[in-house]
């Protein structure tokens, strides 16, 4: 488990897309990865180094 | 470090902090969740928790407060392994899914109210009517 205490979240309209950015352009690690039917991301979390970030799909009313 | 997984052993998954809290829930939603009698939650820290195999898939529903809640499951056999609300930094794990059964006697029941008859709750447990204040 990574060791920081605040998992910052970030909603975005292409959760997917971003993942594949962070991972590509920073070495953002998939810790955990689900999917929703769409194949869209329902919730993802992603690590480097002792550092976690969760990203969720923007929604209108969150 | 529990462990736990679905019902066909495709899914598996580990959590690396002691869980925070037990609850039992007998509220519609649980029941029809587990088609039983009441939930179990098991609440951990979503950065402790992690999927090692298998394919899971998502079922969002609406929440009392207006929130979402995904509902995570094996697509292989269905089983039911977590609950998580989009950006909480804790997520719910069913507690049936856990290899070792979590010890119910210190957990709180919640949405007593809606319990079906003739299923016990300690005396001593902590209980709401519906939701903890």
């Amino acid at each position: 488990m990574p060791k920081c205490t605040i998992v910052p979240t970030m909603r975005y309209r292409d959760a997917k897309r971003m993942m594949d950015w962070l991972v590509e352009a920073f070495g953002f690690a998939p810790h955990l990865v689900v999917e929703n039917e769409a194949g869209e991301i329902a919730h993802a979390q992603l690590s480097l180094g002792d550092a976690m970030i969760m990203l969720v799909p923007w929604r209108p009313a969150a | 470090m529990p462990t736990g997984g679905c019902q066909c052993g495709a899914a598996r998954y580990e959590i690396s902090a002691a869980p925070l809290d037990v609850y039992v829930c007998h509220c519609r939603e649980c029941r029809a969740q587990s088609a039983s009698a009441f939930g179990i939650s098991v609440i951990v820290l979503a950065a402790s928790f992690r999927l090692v195999s298998g394919n899971v898939g998502t079922w969002s529903r609406a929440t009392d407060t207006g929130g979402t809640l995904d509902c995570i499951f094996c697509r292989a056999c269905g089983t039911r392994l977590f609950h998580a609300g989009p950006g909480e930094a804790t997520l719910s794990v069913k507690g049936g899914s856990l290899d070792l059964p979590p010890d119910l006697t210190g957990a709180t029941h919640i949405w007593v109210s809606r319990k079906l008859p003739g299923v016990p709750i300690p005396h001593d447990a902590a209980q709401f009517a519906g939701e903890p204040a």
